[in-house]
């Protein structure tokens, strides 16, 4: 036989292969640099090419494909030429993220003495796919799930996104529709990473940016995202966030679909400084709304989320807290002759649990250490502590002393 | 008598002038000059007639040599070794040499009569009328047979005279379209020389410096000729060779084994320009043996399966191969003509390599165009050897055909390639971004298109 089929000496060594891709996207860069009417042929050619091209599960062709997306997306097609050019976006922009695995970062660039950043590009496109799919009713689910990756994956995406008004109809309609219960699941995650960087604008409008039928809409369909996707460790931050900013708001509260209030119980998992979660334990009206909520689990999950915040609490938030947690007590007490089964022993397990993490990483510092992790580890001990010390009076029936 | 001179000439040096018997010149006492010029011819027609026994008895040898059979190797290399004794004596003309001993003999047979005749014709005229009467029925004979076995290959009578008149004017179908292709080839070089002149545009190269320039070697375009395709320093005669074992094992076999092995072959070997003729119809021919037809659309006898699968891949490669250098048309359209749908109508998946190749099979002599790669999970042989084949076929779309976009077989089964989980081994990946590279015109090196590494 001749040489073997797999032979490491073969001349398609991997850098052949990718000097082979970066001609072929030099190519592309090429052509569809210059969209003019003359070179019909050639651009068909090149867009099959790119059509093809852009399945390939490399990083290069990731890192090609989002540097052609610049180019074309940078470039101004005659009109005849605009579905042309918009069309390789959307090839580019797949070839660049359509895998989970490596995403090209988002670059800056000078032109014209002016920095521009890529966000804004990949916001025009996004804009471009979510009136075709929502004027044109053109299935867009792919590209508006990439460009939707791509912010995700931008650093410099909230600075841009800062200056860009997502409460806009246009926009608001296609994240709607990216969030549709019959939308694909890949998209529902993208748009669930991708609502923690608009959210602020969205839950926290002086006038609001939908109708009540729409907003309860919308959180119907949020919830139907939640349960159909992964919960990866990035899934449960961006999710939590986005509750927590619906919870803290008046007008989205009322419409948060009951089941999604058991999320809550991820909260432990969150970092200590989570700022949505430090801006819902200071609304001192949240305790009362979440106590009309209809599933008891809200209430238990908020007040154990509180406890483990409790040196933090406003006295406000903290007398509120006390109080819940007596009515909560005398009720068991009432019910149950094992309190060890009770709400609050649950709480208290939370924290002993809590307690105990704390004071195994703080062993790894000296007992002097002026390390801010230590010093925010011994802070955190000495809160936990002190929430227990409170819980426990509670449990007895006696009143909480003030610190 | 040479004797007696001397001496008459030494005593008249000497003063001594011979007188009487002493002066008389001697008289010839041999044999008539007649009988000398007669047995000269006897003794040549001796000697040819020797002549051909002892080269006969060497012959002999020769042909033992010939006939030993080395049963070492496969049966293929075996027919090579076979292949390139029959090369040897072909190239050193041994069946020239070999016809040169009935000649010898005929010489000598001649010979004699013409002695004989001229003997007895100085003997007796009337004796002599009867042995030239036979010998010149035998001349006109022999040249009446030469005349027809020369004019026609079918004529029984075929004498060496008649073999080697034919093979300097060459007259017979094989070297008629041997012209021809010479021809062909002729025009096809100045065709090309006419179109290179203007120069090689090279702005959008990005592999390899360039040589120089001017004259970027070894970098190829599509506008140049399909003989391109393959490697610069393939063994071309080599490849010859192989054709010619393949040629004569599908004439002198019908051996399944055999066939078998040939179909393994054929795929080994790049079906270039100058070999001649390929067993291109009977390899069809072999892959419909193996299809039942009675149920309507064909279904593979599965006992035939192996065989059926060999000589489809066989057939893929060696059609695709001939289609891209334009060769064997009319080979083609015969196949066309009587080519009906192989690829299963169901159970796609049962056999993903024999469904993969008779269904691509389908789409160059059906122009079927649609295969269900996705449906299809076949072996990382069977994919790379396919990708192999389909870099071929993309090459005759867009070159020959003159497309200006790949068939939707080859699209899909570069889409099919680029999805897999985990991804398919390099060669295929380099053979599909290689299609690509055809599609956007980009000048490809002629090594990247190499047949021998990416088997």
């Amino acid at each position: 036989m001749r040489s073997p089929l797999f032979d490491t000496d073969s001349i398609f060594q991997s850098s052949q292969i990718d000097a082979r891709i970066r001609g072929i996207y030099q190519k592309l860069g090429k052509t569809f640099e210059n969209l003019s009417p003359t070179n019909d042929t050639v651009i068909e050619r090149a867009l099959e090419a790119l059509e093809l091209i852009s399945h390939l599960h490399k990083d290069q062709v990731a890192s090609e494909s989002y540097d052609l997306f610049r180019v074309v997306v940078g470039t101004s097609a005659p009109g005849t030429h605009s579905p042309e050019k918009w069309r390789v976006s959307r090839l580019a922009i797949h070839g660049a993220y359509k895998g989970d695995g490596f995403a090209p970062q988002v670059k800056e660039h000078q032109v014209e003495a002016h920095q521009f950043k890529d966000t804004q590009y990949i916001l025009a496109f996004l804009d471009q796919c979510f009136e075709l799919a929502t004027v044109k009713c053109q299935n867009q689910d792919e590209p508006i799930r990439n460009a939707l990756c791509a912010l995700v994956s931008d650093p410099a995406a909230i600075e841009t996104l800062e200056r860009f008004d997502p409460t806009k109809p246009s926009f608001v309609r296609g994240i709607q529709h990216a969030f549709h219960c019959d939308r694909p699941p890949h998209l529902h995650k993208a748009a669930l990473l991708f609502l923690p960087l608009i959210c602020d604008k969205w839950f926290n409008t002086r006038s609001p940016i939908m109708g009540s039928t729409q907003m309860r809409k919308f959180c119907m369909d949020w919830a139907c995202a939640v349960d159909g996707v992964d919960k990866t460790p990035d899934v449960k931050v961006a999710i939590l966030t986005v509750l927590l900013k619906m919870i803290n708001s008046p007008r989205w509260c009322p419409h948060i679909v009951p089941r999604d209030w058991e999320l809550l119980r991820d909260l432990t998992s969150l970092p200590d400084d989570f700022p949505p979660l430090l801006s819902c334990i200071d609304n001192p009206k949240l305790l009362n709304v979440i106590k009309s909520v209809d599933n008891p689990m809200a209430v238990a999950h908020w007040v154990a989320t509180l406890w483990l915040k409790y040196a933090e609490l406003t006295t406000d938030v903290r007398t509120q807290l006390e109080a819940v947690t007596m009515e909560i007590a005398q009720n068991e007490r009432k019910q149950y002759f094992d309190t060890s089964q009770s709400r609050i022993g649950e709480y208290l397990s939370i924290i002993g649990s809590e307690l105990k993490k704390a004071k195994e990483a703080l062993v790894h510092y000296p007992t002097l250490s002026i390390d801010p992790a230590a010093i925010a580890l011994k802070s955190k001990v000495g809160s936990l502590q002190r929430a227990a010390k409170a819980l426990d009076a509670i449990k007895q029936g006696r009143s909480v002393t003030s610190p | 008598m040479s004797f007696q001179l001397l001496r008459i000439v030494a005593s008249a040096s000497l003063g001594n002038i011979p007188t009487g018997a002493d002066a008389a010149f001697p008289q010839w006492n041999g044999p008539d000059p007649t009988v000398a010029y007669v047995q000269a011819i006897l003794y040549s027609s001796l000697a040819a007639s020797l002549l051909a026994a002892f080269m006969a008895m060497l012959g002999k040898q020769w042909l033992s040599r010939y006939a030993q059979v080395d049963m070492h190797g496969s049966i293929v290399d075996r027919s090579r070794h076979r292949q390139r004794k029959i090369n040897g004596m072909t190239t050193w003309y041994f069946d020239f040499v070999m016809e040169s001993l009935p000649l010898l003999l005929q010489a000598a047979l001649l010979l004699l009569g013409y002695a004989l005749s001229s003997y007895l014709f100085s003997m007796d005229k009337g004796a002599s009328g009867v042995v030239i009467g036979f010998a010149t029925f035998g001349l006109l004979f022999y040249f009446l047979i030469t005349s027809a076995a020369t004019f026609s290959y079918n004529c029984p009578f075929q004498t060496p005279f008649s073999l080697i008149i034919r093979s300097l004017i060459r007259l017979d179908d094989e070297h008629t379209r041997y012209l021809k292709r010479t021809g062909k080839w002729f025009r096809r070089n100045l065709f090309t020389k006419r179109r290179k002149s203007p120069g090689i545009k090279h702005d959008d190269y990005t592999g390899p410096p360039l040589a120089n320039a001017g004259n970027p070697v070894g970098y190829i375009e599509l506008d140049m000729e399909p003989p391109t395709l393959f490697k610069k320093d393939t063994d071309w005669d080599g490849y010859v060779l192989d054709s010619d074992c393949i040629a004569w094992m599908f004439k002198m076999s019908t051996d399944a084994d055999v066939i078998m092995a040939i179909m393994k072959f054929v795929p080994e070997v790049v079906w270039h320009t100058d070999i001649r003729t390929t067993p291109l119809e009977k390899i069809y021919d072999t892959v419909v043996e193996c299809l039942d037809r009675s149920p309507g659309h064909p279904i593979v006898i599965q006992k035939f399966r192996d065989k059926a699968y060999l000589s489809a891949k066989a057939l893929l490669h060696l059609a695709i191969q001939r289609k891209c250098i334009g060769e064997e048309l009319d080979t083609f359209k015969v196949i066309f003509d009587k080519h009906i749908p192989m690829s299963p109508l169901k159970d796609f998946d049962r056999d993903p390599d024999l469904t993969s190749t008779l269904g691509m099979i389908d789409c160059v002599f059906g122009n079927s165009g649609s295969m269900r790669w996705d449906d299809l999970s076949f072996t990382p042989t069977h994919h790379a050897w396919m990708g192999h084949i389909l870099l071929y076929r993309a090459w005759y779309v867009l070159k020959e055909d003159k497309c200006t976009s790949l068939p939707s077989d080859i699209k899909q089964f570069i889409l099919h390639s680029f999805r897999l989980e985990p991804p398919p081994p390099t060669p295929i990946i380099a053979d599909c971004l290689f299609m690509i590279t055809l599609l956007l015109e980009i000048p490809v090196h002629r090594d990247d298109l190499s047949t021998v590494d990416k088997r």
